[in-house]
């Protein structure tokens, strides 16, 4: 009976051996170990043995069972693996196919740009305001120190409507309207579209700028040179060179103009700067009084700086667009390299 | 303003310097230099060379064959000149120059003949015209083979700068001198002129009378009398080229040359034909006509100012000269003006005339009421010089409002407050000092007196702050942060609702587009808008700049179909896109601006190598809509059809957002479609973004604590019944404890009849405190069916 019981277990492990399906091993252990199986069949002949070898047959034979069955569940791990094995072989794809791209949108240039250059004032404590773009004379020019017949409107030529409107010429009227409805202190800056008389490869007939006013009584040219200092820098790049030159403008007093260092040359000369090595990127000063007496401000009382620049100048710049009408062309071949 | 470095050199010793050097001092002190080039440019090959024998050509007989000598070579030149004789001294551009007038240089054959070089003319240096030069330049003093250069004045540099409005001094090389000095710690070298007088005194020959003492507070003029009028010498005809004016005459040159080294413009009139020997400076009378210089006939108008004898205008005053009275060839006797203009007056003739002249700009930005006597004597002196004469004795000086200097006062603690350092006092008179503002130091201030060129322009203290601060520089002044106090108000803007818009529906795939806010009046007339619509009437431009871009937008459509169609154009044909911007409108009182978004899409999204993708349609769009309006504003939006002429009549709908008008969407009306040659359906919505933001506010809504339960509910509707409609009826019938419907299939098509389709909704019921039993839910949802059944003509499958 022994010698029975050991020939069924090699006879078991051969078997395992050779199967290579799961199938094929379910079908093994109903065969040897099922109700019908080979070892039951065995142990049912257990009957005719004396019963003083009984329990010792009997411990042998569940032996060989637990060793039967481990030997499957060995045999099951190594399958299953293979199995998968074979399985994820057959999912295999080809990766280099390309993305199913989500679709994308955006915004335009000039709205990314114009963000970054408001995070950049809104951090140091000046708000968003705005004001209407068809404006009066007053508002565009006589308000900023600029009287009629006065050359400076040469500078600026103008978009007229019928009832003596214009379309604002620049963002600094809002700076006129919002000394007229708050006092000091008083930190704005004022984005939008403006308007000029104007077409060729750097102008177009609308455009956008961004207006800056800070007044406070403490507030000194320094400071006006620190903030948009600070400005060029964070939208520049740490590295950037910066400097101020004397200009004029009607409605400030001292003017400055700033230029930032060439941004495609670095200062060595190019066609961009003009061999200047260095771009203008924005007007500025402290604020004239007398543009504080036609808000009702006391010029002995209160100081200030003003700003204005353009937002297609600092985009071109930024991403170095040469033709400032691919702004308004709305090319979406265009459009989508700034998603 | 075009000088060169030279002149400059002759009011303030700066060649020391290099040109850059000069030209970035004068930037940084706010007279930009934008140009700065070499005057002898191209000249390095041009020598003089000595002629050492002249035959005549073999084939044509108008030509000479010269031997030149140019130092220590020979060349062979064949020039058509007159007057080379042997042993003068001509200019000999050998190959490799290249001439102001554009010729390069080469070895050419000219009918048989070598020719190594040319012969340099007038023409060549770009000095005159052709036909206004006789023959070649001869300096017969001159030893052969020296460089050309500083021999004809060019060995000079050109400087362009272009002062700022408020600085006509600067329209001056004396003013830019001034300037320099100033930055170098130099001295200015004022020039000295002195001439004898040795004409009649000049009250015998000329009497002025200034009829408007507002328009010209001060008229000045010299008689000369004797003078010939020739060519200038070439000294005089390089400076004026580089300034960019054209030579005429030895007197009207100097005229010029004094324009462009004092700054002031002068005038000079052929004495003989002033007639009554009188100036009388009066505005014109009504009707009255003056052929100027350039030989335009100008029709005057009463507020001009004119300069005229006892008889006729001879002149438009500070503008340009008369034909009349212009000094010829044949002039012997001249009058000289030097005035001064009201700026405004001159600006508005101007303007009204369409004339800009040299004269004008430095007159309409204020002229030196002073210094323009300095200005007739140094133009008397040249005069003198350069076409000899006698002048009268003594000067005219009409001068009925005598300049006021004005007296300001400089606190040096307000000075160093406002700048925010401190600018050593010394410094600081030295600056004013420099610039003619005469200093007197008096307890911590300055006291000064503003010099008549600066007296537009300086008239408060905060003009002499500006003034110290630039030439102390700004770069020697420190940035800081400011350190007032934060404002306390808020200001409110639109900014954060169109950013907002802007990032949802990028977020949703659409690109952002900017158009004009200028369009073409046919392209809203191809929207078909009645008569009485706003939209139809748009704010018009008075001086558009071109037909295209004459009216105000009062929709954002024309400048979304235009960019859809332009992208068509150069193969995008798949688009998504939006743009947020103000419309404009007729109001009450003016003009009405508005804030609109809208939504353009056509063609095929989401195709990829195994996705045929779909065509963007009508509820691509709304879905967009829809979502914006839920996350701006948090309100029901609702769609009624209508009949906007734009759109498809059966695919167009009002948008109503909690009961207000929004705007509208749809499809592109196919007429329009073909119009803009579109190639696929378009589909548009605009909306009011003033009325869209609402704010929402987020509330927070606790989680559902028991399971719902969905049934499934199939119907049959004629097609006329909305969806709308369903589900108002749904939601009327249902209790409390339906808490969601969702169409889930929709289909047309057999086996369900003509006109009608067959909508599958699907249910979720929802109590709060239990979970709902089978029985519950079949009982309401049952009721439901019936309800529906009851009420509307549909038939549900069960």
């Amino acid at each position: 009976m022994k010698e029975k019981l050991e020939a069924l277990r090699e006879k078991a492990l051969k078997e395992l051996e050779g199967l290579d399906s799961l199938q094929k091993l379910r079908d093994f252990q109903v065969r040897y170990l099922g109700r019908k199986g080979e070892l039951k069949t065995l142990l049912k002949s257990m009957g005719k043995l004396p019963s003083e070898e009984r329990p010792l047959v009997g411990q042998l034979a569940n032996r060989i069972k637990d060793f039967i069955e481990e030997a499957i569940a060995d045999r099951e791990r190594v399958l299953r693996a293979r199995e998968e094995e074979r399985r994820l072989e057959a999912e295999r794809i080809d990766v280099t196919l390309p993305g199913r791209g989500p679709e994308l949108g955006g915004v335009h240039p000039l709205t990314r740009v114009l963000r970054e250059m408001e995070e950049v004032f809104i951090s140091m404590g000046f708000q968003v305001a705005q004001g209407p773009e068809i404006e009066t004379d007053y508002y565009n020019f006589e308000a900023l120190n600029i009287p009629p017949n006065h050359p400076a409107r040469d500078m600026q030529d103008t978009f007229y409507i019928e009832g003596g409107l214009l379309l604002r010429t620049h963002t600094s009227p809002v700076q006129i309207r919002v000394m007229e409805r708050f006092r000091p202190p008083i930190r704005i800056i004022a984005p939008g579209k403006v308007y000029r008389r104007d077409a060729d490869v750097s102008h177009t007939p609308m455009f956008h700028q961004v207006e800056g006013l800070l007044v406070d009584e403490v507030t000194t040219f320094a400071d006006l040179k620190g903030v948009l200092e600070e400005f060029a820098l964070r939208l520049f790049g740490p590295r950037t060179r910066v400097r101020f030159r004397p200009s004029y403008f009607p409605f400030t007093e001292p003017s400055a103009e700033m230029d930032i260092g060439c941004v495609m040359c670095e200062g060595e000369g190019c066609r961009v700067c003009k061999g200047s090595g260095w771009l203008e990127i924005l007007g500025c000063g402290m604020v004239d009084p007398a543009v504080y007496s036609f808000v009702d401000y006391d010029p002995e009382a209160y100081r200030g700086f003003a700003f204005g620049l353009g937002v297609e100048r600092i985009a071109m710049l930024k991403y170095r667009i040469d033709d400032i009408r691919l702004f308004f062309e709305n090319d979406l071949r265009f459009l989508r390299q700034f998603l | 303003m075009l000088f060169t470095l030279n002149w400059l050199d002759e009011f303030v010793d700066c060649k020391d310097l290099s040109p850059e050097e000069i030209a970035h001092r004068l930037t940084m002190a706010g007279l930009e230099v934008e140009g700065l080039s070499y005057l002898g440019e191209g000249l390095h090959q041009v020598v003089t060379g000595r002629i050492l024998a002249v035959q005549d050509h073999p084939q044509e007989r108008r030509w000479k064959v010269c031997r030149i000598s140019v130092g220590d070579a020979e060349v062979q030149v064949v020039s058509g000149a007159p007057y080379l004789e042997e042993g003068r001294t001509v200019l000999v551009a050998l190959p490799g120059a290249r001439l102001p007038n554009g010729v390069v240089v080469e070895t050419v054959e000219l009918k048989g003949v070598e020719s190594q070089a040319n012969l340099v003319s007038e023409m060549e240096l770009y000095l005159a015209e052709e036909g206004e030069v006789e023959t070649v330049i001869f300096l017969d003093e001159l030893e052969p083979g020296q460089e050309a250069a500083p021999l004809i004045y060019m060995d000079d540099y050109l400087l362009e700068t272009s002062p700022t409005p408020n600085r006509p001094d600067c329209l001056g090389v004396l003013g830019v001198a001034r300037e320099l000095a100033v930055l170098l710690d130099r001295p200015l070298k004022e020039p000295h002129v002195s001439f004898p007088e040795e004409g009649p005194p000049v009250g015998e020959m000329v009497e002025v009378e200034i009829k408007d003492p507002d328009l010209c507070p001060r008229y000045c003029a010299r008689y000369v009398e004797g003078i010939k009028v020739g060519p200038s010498p070439l000294s005089v005809k390089v400076r004026l080229r580089a300034a960019g004016i054209r030579a005429i005459s030895n007197v009207v040159d100097v005229t010029n040359y004094v324009l462009v080294e004092l700054g002031h413009p002068l005038h000079a009139f052929d004495y003989d034909d002033l007639r009554g020997h009188k100036i009388v400076v009066r505005r014109a009378r009504e009707g009255e006509v003056l052929v100027t210089l350039d030989g335009n006939v100008r029709d005057l108008e009463p507020d001009m100012l004119l300069i005229a004898d006892a008889e006729r205008g001879v002149a438009l005053a500070g503008i340009m000269g008369g034909a009349n009275s212009e000094v010829r060839r044949r002039s012997e006797r001249i009058l000289i003006e030097s005035a001064f203009f009201a700026p405004t007056s001159i600006r508005r003739t101007a303007k009204r005339l369409g004339i800009s002249t040299e004269a004008s700009k430095r007159f309409e930005r204020g002229a030196d009421m002073e210094g323009l006597v300095l200005a007739l004597d140094r133009t008397t002196q040249l005069i003198l010089e350069v076409a000899g004469g006698k002048a009268a004795r003594g000067m005219v000086d009409a001068y009925p409002r005598p300049y006021q200097p004005k007296r300001l006062i400089l606190s040096l603690d307000g000075l160093d407050n406002f700048l925010g350092v401190s600018v050593p006092h010394q410094e600081a008179e030295r600056i004013l000092d420099g610039l003619g503002f005469a200093p007197r130091k008096k307890m911590g201030q300055l006291e000064v007196t503003v010099p008549s060129y600066r007296a537009f322009d300086v008239t408060r203290e905060i003009d002499l702050v500006e003034e110290v601060a630039r030439i102390y520089g700004y770069h020697n002044i420190p940035s800081t942060m400011p350190a007032g106090p934060l404002p306390k108000e808020r200001v409110d803007s639109q900014r954060s609702f169109v950013m907002e818009t802007q990032s949802l529906l990028s977020g949703l795939g659409l690109v952002e587009v900017i158009n004009y806010s200028f369009i073409d009046p046919t392209s809203l007339e191809a929207l078909s808008f009645g008569a009485q619509d706003p939209r139809a009437n748009p704010v018009t431009i008075i001086n558009p700049l071109s037909e295209e871009m004459s009216v105000m937008r009062t929709t954002l459509l024309p400048g979304l179909l235009a960019t859809a169609q332009a992208n068509e154009k150069v193969q995008v044909k798949d688009m998504a896109f939006f743009e947020v911007g103000r419309v404009f409108f007729r109001g009450d009182n003016g003009v009405q601006e508005g804030l609109h978004g809208a939504v353009l899409a056509m063609g095929r999204r989401g195709a990829s190598w195994d996705d045929k993708g779909r065509d963007y349609d009508f509820f691509y769009v709304k879905g967009v809509v829809e979502e914006l309006a839920r996350r701006m504003r948090g309100g029901s939006l609702i769609l009624e059809p209508c009949d906007e002429p734009f759109l498809h009549p059966g695919r167009a709908a009002r948008l109503f957002l909690d009961g207000e008008g929004l705007g509208y969407i749809g499809e592109v009306h196919p007429r329009l479609a073909r119009h803009y040659r579109f190639s696929s359906r378009c589909y548009v919505a605009e909306f009011s973004l003033e009325t869209l933001a609402g704010g929402r506010e987020v509330v927070f809504e606790s989680l559902p604590r028991f399971p719902g339960t969905t049934r499934d509910l199939s119907m049959v509707a004629p097609y006329a019944l909305t969806h709308a409609e369903i589900l108002a009826a749904m939601e009327e019938l249902a209790p409390g404890l339906l808490r969601e419907i969702r169409l889930i299939d929709l289909y047309t098509g057999p086996p369900i009849g003509e006109g009608k389709r067959s909508l599958t909704y699907s249910l979720l019921y929802r109590a709060d405190d239990r979970t709902l039993t089978d029985e519950e839910v079949e009982e309401i949802h049952g009721k439901l069916v019936e309800g529906l059944e009851r009420r509307l003509p549909i038939k549900v499958r069960r």
